[in-house]
């Protein structure tokens, strides 16, 4: 991704979340930024390979692993 | 001599009951060596001098009566400072909770510990929030790996780590979230057990994530981690995710007999990958062969989703602790250190859609786990890709491209025992991991227990900890 594209949108995601950031710390969450799209991507791709649905269940009281 | 006090709290219980000593020398003992070591390791965040004499002095009379409360009564622990105990404010290592969260209130774990008659050494060092690396500005001491001040003591849980490994209490609390627990004991050289999701209740604990987070014992042996365990564990209505499940007496199953016992050796990622240190995976494939000449049933095999699953594991916990810590990332951002703020604003970089992925494939890989322990006992890995990095080169980024073996166990839930299995050639701890089924901790345990009665790697003292030395 573009240098400029994804300064943009790490301080996008960032003022939609509320953050405002020193611009001295922006190039560190640029970096971080374009790492969480590749896990993201990654995680995103094995598990289109699959059909399980996630295991999130309303849980009262007791749980099993 | 490698110490001046019993090293396990097994030794160091039957020595009470025996006479040899009393809970008041070996407290007093662990505060002196406290006083003189911890400016330099950063062990603890506070030092609870006063409440651990009063402790061990109550033990120590409640023995004499003929009360005995357990192999815990008289006890030195170390308490993770982000786990609530009555008497001193928790920290979590940050300016943000200003010293004095829950200050009055103790959690049902740490509770436990207190009725089983241990003694409280202090609030000991935890990455800020269980999260982020240490930051020298924000008025903590910063956590040093006493086999070498240079090296990291890995966190979260640096001080319980530190603490055990140094003699600066006989065993701990840690909270595992991705590896907390079992990083630190892997890079200090001890045991750590993280537990089933649910079979400790974690209420009285500043969370990190919800569906992942854990408390686990840590000491040196796992025979010592069994008989905190048997205390820890067990049903409690203030945690909504605790498991009403019955507590065994796991230490009266630690028999050493692993005949016929079947392990998993999944090759791919966890042994065959390019950035594991080969000392490493030497040191776990030497320990695993041991458990072969035991009677063990040893299988090379493969898991899939190994490396998405590590992925998906820090998704997930990303997003869940930016759930918790938005509002004060937003108004108090400068407040929370260097390195963590970043680390918890990458739960912003993540959609719904990503962590809803993210939870499928937690579905899938735990799947095909629960397929591997149909057919095997346990999983061992090593529990950490290099023995304790220097501090100077730590770097989260890094870190996160980085293989990673703990992540995938509280994705599924699972329990997990790291034990040390050697000394790299650098002189630094080595560590092998074993996973077991849902509350299967007995086994796991069993198995470590096991290599540690032929092995002693678990009771190497470093040489800055030794009476000598201090």
């Amino acid at each position: 991704m573009d240098q400029d594209v994804s300064k943009a949108r790490t301080l996008e995601m960032l003022a939609l979340a509320g953050l405002t950031i020193p611009e001295d710390e922006v190039p560190y969450l640029v970096e971080a930024f374009e790492q969480s799209r590749f896990h993201a991507d990654r995680v995103r791709s094995m598990a289109q390979t699959r059909y399980e649905e996630p295991a999130i269940v309303l849980r009262v009281g007791a749980v099993s692993a | 001599m490698t110490s001046d006090i019993p090293l396990t709290i097994k030794e160091a219980a039957e020595a009470l009951r025996s006479g040899v000593t009393t809970s008041v020398a070996i407290t007093e003992t662990v505060l002196a060596r406290v006083e003189r070591l911890n400016d330099e390791l950063g062990a603890y965040v506070t030092v609870t001098k006063d409440q651990a004499l009063e402790q061990a002095a109550a033990a120590d009379a409640d023995l004499a009566a003929g009360k005995d409360t357990g192999p815990l009564q008289g006890i030195p622990l170390a308490i993770k400072d982000i786990i609530a105990m009555r008497g001193a404010g928790t920290t979590a290592n940050s300016r943000i909770l200003d010293g004095g969260w829950c200050p009055d209130h103790e959690a049902p774990v740490a509770a436990r510990l207190r009725a089983a008659g241990s003694v409280f050494v202090g609030k000991s060092t935890t990455s800020e929030f269980a999260l982020g690396l240490p930051d020298p500005d924000k008025g903590f001491l910063v956590p040093h790996n006493p086999w070498n001040v240079a090296h990291t003591p890995a966190g979260s849980s640096s001080g319980t780590g530190i603490a055990v490994a140094a003699g600066l209490a006989l065993g701990g609390l840690g909270t595992d979230t991705g590896g907390s627990v079992r990083g630190p004991a892997a890079a200090n050289g001890h045991t750590g057990l993280k537990v089933t999701f649910g079979r400790v209740p974690k209420s009285g604990v500043v969370p990190l994530g919800y569906s992942l987070d854990s408390i686990g014992p840590m000491a040196r042996s796992a025979y010592d981690c069994a008989l905190m365990l048997e205390v820890m564990a067990g049903y409690d209505p203030s945690d909504p995710n605790a498991a009403d499940v019955p507590v065994p007496e796991y230490s009266a199953q630690l028999d050493g007999d692993v005949d016929g016992l079947k392990i998993a050796l999944p090759m791919p990622y966890f042994f065959d990958h390019e950035m594991l240190d080969p000392q490493v995976r030497e040191a776990v494939l030497a320990a695993v062969g041991r458990l072969g000449e035991m009677g063990a049933a040893v299988a090379e095999t493969s898991l899939p989703y190994a490396a998405e699953a590590k992925e998906a594991n820090h998704i997930i916990l990303v997003a869940e602790a930016f759930a918790y810590h938005r509002n004060n990332l937003v108004s108090r951002w400068s407040d929370y250190g260097a390195f963590t703020r970043p680390s918890l604003a990458r739960g912003a970089f993540y959609s719904s859609a990503d962590v809803m992925q993210a939870n499928r494939l937690r579905t899938a890989f735990s799947s095909e786990v629960a397929a591997l322990l149909g057919e095997h006992d346990v999983i061992v890995t090593p529990a950490a890709v290099t023995p304790a990095e220097r501090a100077d080169t730590m770097d989260a980024s890094k870190r996160l491209s980085q293989p990673s073996y703990t992540g995938h166990w509280n994705l599924t839930g699972l329990p997990a025992v790291a034990i040390p299995v050697g000394l790299s050639a650098e002189g630094l701890p080595m560590s092998m991991q074993i996973i077991g089924k849902p509350f299967a901790e007995a086994t796991v345990l069993k198995v470590a227990d096991a290599l540690q009665r032929v092995t002693d790697w678990h009771l190497l003292v470093p040489p800055i900890a030794q009476p000598a030395a201090v």
